[in-house]
């Protein structure tokens, strides 16, 4: 079985996309998103996109709506800047879906037609093109060929090679009837023996489709949180629609009458172009970087809901520590020597192929313990959860067994024998020190206690202080016993534990949170996870889980790493924050831009004071106004693709900081930006 | 796609009608101070407007369409 190799940056992640004429052909898209059937996806835009076109009449026949003081000239220059802001929001979020479909394309350039051996009814082969696998269908793969299609394996174990979807070069042990290791993709090679594998996806809906259909937003739906800000963003819009086609008649009132294009210039200016023309550029980049992160989210709705997550429930083994415990030490009891004790584990776990069962014969090996039985002639036995432990049957007819203390315990009952007083002691102390006690048995004696230590991951505890810090409640499950899990709880910082926990206890705990209004994200690999996969807010599935997993689950994880949870609730409030702090720009700026147009449209009225930038002339300040409105659009695009940096901090101090950079950032910004364009165009 | 175009060409046609309507009225209320082309011009800026609000109260009760 995989674990997760490395460091995820020191792998080569999915296949890389192209980008080297990307924006070259993000130019051109922007000028086809012109169609009006597109813009009218986009409220402000739109308003935008239809004053472009009256300034552009107004062109062509300055006074067509009544004599105005607006040149032709002027009418020109002003509608050549509203195209450019359409133009350049259009530009954003094609340069966004630009970026998706490169990455598309180089995943579509792993899938390739491939031929499989389909098994008939009556036991015969054909073969057939993977196009026409239908789900339910029987294949046979062997070394060498590509797997055709997604599905379950019923019947051999092979290593596969995954490294074209996972970007992870080593092999991939698959064996039926097993949680981690039973499903396989299509597109992905077989190279060792051979598998009997059903199809579990029609062509066109395996993973890497799905994933390509995500990437690409083929099938990009608005997110709860866009719709809401697509409301609000109309509302303001029509309420500024309301104010700025009112104002005439007051303006004629005080003899000060507005020309149609400086009217349709102060529309422009209020209305919040900045976040309307990003918003879905940055709900896009949102869904590319969880791609490029290798994670496979069903809908932008998913990404975003990792962003409003208060609970996560975690499992110990793999995500907070790390998967292989490791013998540490023998305790002795019942007055044995930790030699003997050495002897007696190591003659228990000789047959032992986990990689605990393997820490324990080589800390016996160092410890100078040696066998003093023909190991041909010995025969293992198997762990099961049904015993809870494992060892040898010796040549000589004698056990030798090492598992759960209750087990041993129970074993050793079983053979005339009685637990000693100290070994208590010694699983009390192995526990408060956070490891897993196992106690080696011979026949009816038992020889003393393994500390089986867990590794807490590097860097975990800070990880949980950072998810405290923003709000975030983290639960751990685990099988230990309770003393065992609370101090591996409290050394890795979790908020609360669940020991001895069972795979329904799962969805338990996330029954109870949503019962409190919480929003809860898990991660699982099993069948028995599903259910719990199913009910999360966010459930994160590992790639190397059983198929029902990863269809119960709103995510799935390439990599197969549970941690990365809680990288995914980083994104998710990074998209969250980078709309939000967006948007508060963009209507910050609105001051600035009522400060330079006002005063040029009422200047014969007398309000010249309100002039506070000292604009050269009238004309000067709406074109300074609009170009900038224009300009910011493609200076902040790579902050909406890259998304504002993210600072682990409460909502609270958040918001205060983002009002504090964004709002009264985006209350200075346009005031010395319109102002240095109004001295570049009174240059001329 | 033929009924959307259909659409699209019915409301252009709604539009001119009414302005058949609504620039008359424009003319006659300002006295003869701007001619007859101009109020048809206005009548048809009003409607645009009229038709970008109805459209953004549209945006507003079904974002979901947009």
């Amino acid at each position: 079985m995989r674990q997760p190799g490395g460091p995820r940056q020191q792998r080569r992640h999915t296949p890389k996309a192209n980008l080297s004429d990307l924006y070259q052909r993000a130019f051109k898209e922007a000028l086809g998103k012109l169609n009006p059937k597109i813009m009218i996806r986009n409220p402000v835009m739109f308003l935008v996109w239809v004053g472009t076109l009256i300034t552009a009449v107004l062109t062509l026949n300055p006074n067509i709506f009544g004599v105005t003081e607006t040149s032709a000239v002027f009418n020109g220059l002003v509608t050549l800047i509203l195209l450019f802001t359409v133009l350049f929001a259009n530009f954003a979020e094609a340069v966004a879906e630009g970026r998706g479909r490169a990455q598309a394309d180089a995943l579509r350039s792993t899938q390739t037609k491939t031929y499989a051996q389909r098994i008939l009814a009556d036991g015969s082969m054909e073969m057939v093109s993977s196009a026409d696998l239908r789900r339910g269908d029987r294949v046979k793969v062997k070394a060498g060929d590509m797997i055709p299609a997604d599905g379950e394996v019923l019947d051999g174990v092979a290593s596969v090679d995954e490294s074209a979807i996972t970007g992870e070069s080593a092999p991939v042990l698959k064996e039926p009837n097993s949680d981690v290791a039973s499903s396989v993709t299509g597109g992905t090679r077989i190279i060792s023996d051979e598998l009997i594998i059903r199809v579990t996806a029609d062509p066109g809906k395996g993973f890497i489709d799905r994933m390509i259909a995500l990437v690409e937003g083929a099938e990009r739906s608005k997110t709860p949180n866009e719709i809401a800000l697509t409301v609000l963003l109309a509302v303001l819009t029509l309420v500024f629609l309301i104010v700025v086609a009112t104002l005439p008649p007051p303006a004629n009132y005080i003899n000060s009458p507005v020309g149609i294009t400086l009217l349709i210039s102060l529309l422009v200016a209020l209305i919040p172009t900045t976040i309307g023309g990003l918003l879905s550029a940055i709900g896009i980049a949102g869904m590319d970087r969880v791609a490029q992160f290798n994670v496979v989210a069903t809908s932008g709705r998913a990404v975003e809901a990792c962003g409003d997550i208060n609970t996560l429930v975690l499992d110990k083994t793999g995500t907070i520590t790390l998967g292989n415990r490791l013998a540490e030490e023998f305790i002795p009891v019942n007055g044995h020597s930790r030699a003997e004790v050495a002897a007696i584990a190591l003659a228990a776990s000789i047959f032992d192929t986990t990689p605990e069962g393997k820490s324990i014969v080589r800390l016996a090996e160092g410890m100078g313990a040696t066998l003093d039985f023909d190991r041909q002639k010995a025969e293992g036995v198997e762990f099961s959860a049904r015993t809870r432990m494992s060892g040898t049957d010796l040549p000589d007819g004698g056990e030798a067994r090492k598992g759960a203390v209750d087990a041993i315990r129970g074993f050793v009952r079983s053979r005339g024998g009685q637990a000693p007083e100290d070994l208590g002691r010694a699983y009390e102390r192995v526990s408060n020190l956070g490891g897993t006690p196992l106690a080696v048995c011979k026949d009816d004696d038992i020889y003393g206690v393994i500390y089986l230590k867990d590794i807490i991951k590097p860097g975990i505890q800070e990880r949980f202080d950072q998810l405290r810090r923003m709000g975030v409640r983290t639960i751990m499950l685990t099988g230990d016993n309770r003393i065992t899990a609370a101090v591996i709880a409290k050394e890795a910082g979790v908020d609360e534990f669940i020991a001895e926990a069972t795979p329904e206890d799962k969805i338990q705990v996330i029954q109870q949170e949503q019962a409190a209004g919480k929003l809860v994200a898990m991660t699982g690999d099993g069948t028995n996870d599903a259910p719990a996969l199913a009910q999360a807010n966010v459930g994160l599935a590992m790639n190397s889980g059983t198929q029902a997993a990863k269809e119960a689950a709103n995510m799935v994880d390439l990599d197969s790493d549970p941690t990365k949870l809680i990288d995914l609730v980083t994104i998710g409030k990074q998209l969250l924050i980078t709309r939000g702090a967006l948007t508060t720009f963009s209507l910050a700026n609105d001051i600035a831009k009522y400060f330079a147009i006002i005063p040029a449209m009422f200047a014969s009225a007398g309000i010249g004071s309100l002039n506070i930038m000292g604009l050269h002339s009238p004309q000067s300040a709406v074109l300074s106004a609009l170009i900038y409105n224009a300009l910011i659009i493609p200076a902040l695009i790579p902050l909406a693709l890259r998304g504002v940096k993210f600072r682990p901090l409460s909502a609270n101090s958040l918001l205060q900081r983002n009002i504090l950079v964004y709002g009264f950032g985006g209350i200075i910004a346009p005031f010395v930006a319109i102002k240095v364009i109004d001295l570049g165009i009174s240059a001329f | 796609m033929h009924l959307k175009s259909s659409v699209v060409s019915r409301a252009i046609l709604s539009a001119f009608l009414l302005n058949l309507a609504i620039a008359p009225s424009i003319h006659a209320a300002s006295g003869g101070a701007i001619d007859r082309s101009t109020a048809y011009a206005l009548g048809l800026l009003i409607i645009i407007v009229l038709g970008l609000a109805i459209y953004l109260a549209v945006a507003i009760i079904q974002p979901e369409r947009f």
